[in-house]
């Protein structure tokens, strides 16, 4: 059977805090937390956030430090001519290169990485609300059919000022 | 907006911070309705500035009438692309280094100087005709290496690496201000009515929620971006300064010199941020946003970066005057003490003497005019110096690259602008103040999200007699 979601709307900070411990007495752990600006980890006792991102621009710039390399040195073996005197494969000049080759393997591997890790780009809004661009937070859960009723409670007890679901939302 | 005017002079002279004071949705609305509606007085200069940039074409095009043999008709344009990539270029290196010292008070400065990024197009499109007139490596001492085999190394030497250092800086100049504007672009896209307009924001928004992770992921995007632009501009200014202005002057031998470049684009990008600042203060409608902590703030840091710029230069300078070989004495007359003398002296005034004197003064610095008039000071300084470093490199003729030192029969004479040139200085800027402006038609010059969370995060405290700003910093 599918999932589905409800979001609940609440005007200020305070009620979506109590509708996030309602959601959590009531067995919804795993619930998102929509704003209109970044809130401190936790603040809505929600689970914390895990990502790799580091990792895309780490594996970029490695990248590219490896072809920088590769490219100087392999023209410098190809053509080896000595110039002022200096080794063939000589750091210095190699080091321009290689600097801009991490770089822009960082660079490319970040976009990359952040759309990954962040799953955008959504061809659709999901469950939204613009008034959560003008202040409102949103709780949102998704879960069985049997079980979103509870979720629904929660979030009525908790005094949401609107809760909308997918199925309605869709409609 | 009465407590944030009480608040921005306390009794007896004491300071008392400003806080803003709005509530989310009056953000929205305010900052929203600037980016999507502007007065008849923003068309007006929008105008003026189209103007300028179009006389600035006609100029290319009469100096494109001179060809690309010789460098010496091409100073004053390459001048104004070395100036725009100290000025406007370097402006976002201002919301960098606020992002990763996690200062706060910078926050609402910080989009109006990222924006100052998208000058990068006008870069990209000047590098272009510059790259005709950049020669070979060949018989010039110069970062890259050139012999017979090896026409230009490492392979496509120096034009290609200079090409792919702008196309970089534009690529995460423009990134740059992208991820950090996505949440914005979001409230846009669920406030702008319905149009071509709704519709970029609709898929430059990315289908942006607010969720925590996508909050998370921003942050860390935005921190990862803002340290590659930071690198990127480094180079940039070391390939640029380099390759179009040292390797023309025979016997320029100055390994400082181009992290001197970088660092004057750090002082003007300061200044050019705050000259920002007020406008936006002052006819821009935030006032209410921008407080006198923000100028005081920069203005504390441009002190310091006012005197690097006279110990950069200095650095550079003591080196060669001690040396005294024919090759340092053609420099020192061709860069200060010859036919540029003057315009050296009014830079050394306007980027060092001036801001300094007026700087250390704490009521000054601790104003909102105050820094501003050093800004200005310090732009029209740098703009100066830009035009003596590259006019003087760029006279130098082509026959003359390979030898070792410049003799007084050799010294190019000063190159007074001709009326293409003056063409070209006007169009530079404005192009670049165009630019700018128009950027802040579609993306908020004002960074809602962040106001929001400074709204969050930021409280008035009173201690005793004294109120103080309390700010809840997340990490």
């Amino acid at each position: 059977m599918a999932d589905t979601s409800i979001l609940g709307l609440f005007s200020n900070v305070d009620t979506a805090v109590v509708g996030a411990d309602k959601l959590k007495e009531a067995g919804f752990e795993d619930f998102e937390v929509l704003t209109g600006s970044p809130y401190p980890e936790g603040a809505f006792g929600e689970k914390p956030v895990k990502h790799k991102l580091f990792v895309f621009p780490l594996i970029g710039a490695v990248c590219g430090f490896t072809v920088g390399m590769l490219l100087t040195a392999g023209t410098q073996m190809a053509y080896p001519m000595v110039t002022g005197g200096k080794p063939i494969l000589s750091l210095p000049p190699m080091a321009i290169i290689t600097y801009e080759g991490t770089m822009l393997g960082a660079v490319l591997f970040t976009i990359i990485g952040v759309i990954f890790e962040s799953r955008l780009p959504r061809p659709r809004l999901g469950l939204y609300d613009r008034r959560i661009t003008e202040g409102f937070i949103g709780l949102m859960v998704t879960s069985s059919e049997q079980r979103i009723g509870r979720a629904e409670q929660a979030l009525k007890d908790a005094k949401a000022t609107e809760i909308k679901s997918s199925a309605r939302a869709g409609a | 907006m009465r407590q944030t005017q009480q608040h921005t002079n306390g009794h007896n002279g004491h300071h008392r911070p400003d806080i803003l004071t709005k509530t989310p949705q009056q953000v929205t609305e305010e900052v929203l309705g600037g980016t999507f509606r502007a007065g008849s007085r923003f068309w007006l200069v929008a105008g003026v500035m189209f103007a300028l940039l179009v006389l600035g074409v006609i100029g290319f095009v009469i100096r494109t009438g001179d060809g690309t043999a010789e460098r010496g008709p091409w100073g004053y344009f390459g001048a104004m692309l070395g100036y725009l990539l100290t000025t406007a270029m370097a402006a976002p290196i201002v919301a960098v280094l606020v992002r990763l010292t996690k200062a706060h008070w910078g926050k609402p400065i910080v989009r109006a100087a990222q924006l100052w990024g998208v000058v990068g197009i006008l870069c990209m499109l000047m590098i272009i005709p510059l790259l005709f007139i950049l020669p070979s490596a060949s018989g010039r001492n110069t970062i890259w290496f050139y012999d017979a085999i090896r026409t230009g190394w490492p392979p496509g030497a120096p034009h290609a690496w200079v090409l792919v250092s702008f196309i970089g800086l534009l690529v995460l100049s423009i990134l740059l201000v992208w991820v950090d504007s996505i949440p914005d672009l979001a409230t846009a896209r669920d406030h702008a009515p319905a149009g071509a307009r709704k519709g970029w924001y609709d898929r430059l928004s990315l289908g942006w929620e607010g969720t925590t992770k996508q909050w998370r992921m921003h942050r860390t995007a935005l921190l990862l971006v803002s340290v590659l632009y930071l690198m990127n501009f480094v180079y940039v200014n070391f390939v640029y300064s380099s390759d179009f202005a040292q390797s023309f002057v025979p016997g320029w031998k100055d390994s400082i010199f181009p992290a001197t470049h970088t660092v004057n684009g750090f002082q003007s990008a300061l200044a050019l941020t705050i000259v920002t600042a007020f406008v936006l203060r002052t006819w821009g409608g935030y006032k209410d946003y921008l407080f006198t902590e923000q100028f005081w703030a920069l203005g504390k840091l441009l002190l310091p970066l006012s005197v690097f710029w006279f110990y950069f230069w200095f650095s550079g300078f003591i080196t060669q005057w001690y040396g005294r070989s024919p090759a340092e004495h053609g420099v020192l007359t061709l860069l200060y003490f010859g036919p540029y003398r003057n315009i050296f002296v009014t830079s050394v005034i306007l980027n060092f003497v001036l801001p300094l004197f007026l700087l250390i003064q704490n009521w000054i610095r601790r104003s909102i005019l105050g820094p501003t008039v050093v800004a200005v000071s310090i732009l029209v300084g740098t703009f100066l110096d830009r035009i003596r470093l590259y006019n003087a490199a760029f006279s130098v003729p082509n026959a003359d690259l390979s030898h070792h030192a410049l003799t007084p029969e050799t010294m190019p004479p000063v190159n007074f602008p001709g009326g293409a040139d003056v063409l070209i200085m006007l169009g530079a800027v404005g192009g670049a103040v165009f630019l700018f402006m128009m950027a802040t038609r579609f993306v908020p010059v004002m960074n809602i999200w962040e106001a929001k969370e400074a709204l969050l995060l930021q409280r008035i405290v009173p201690v005793l007699k004294a109120q103080l700003k309390a700010i809840g910093k997340p990490e």
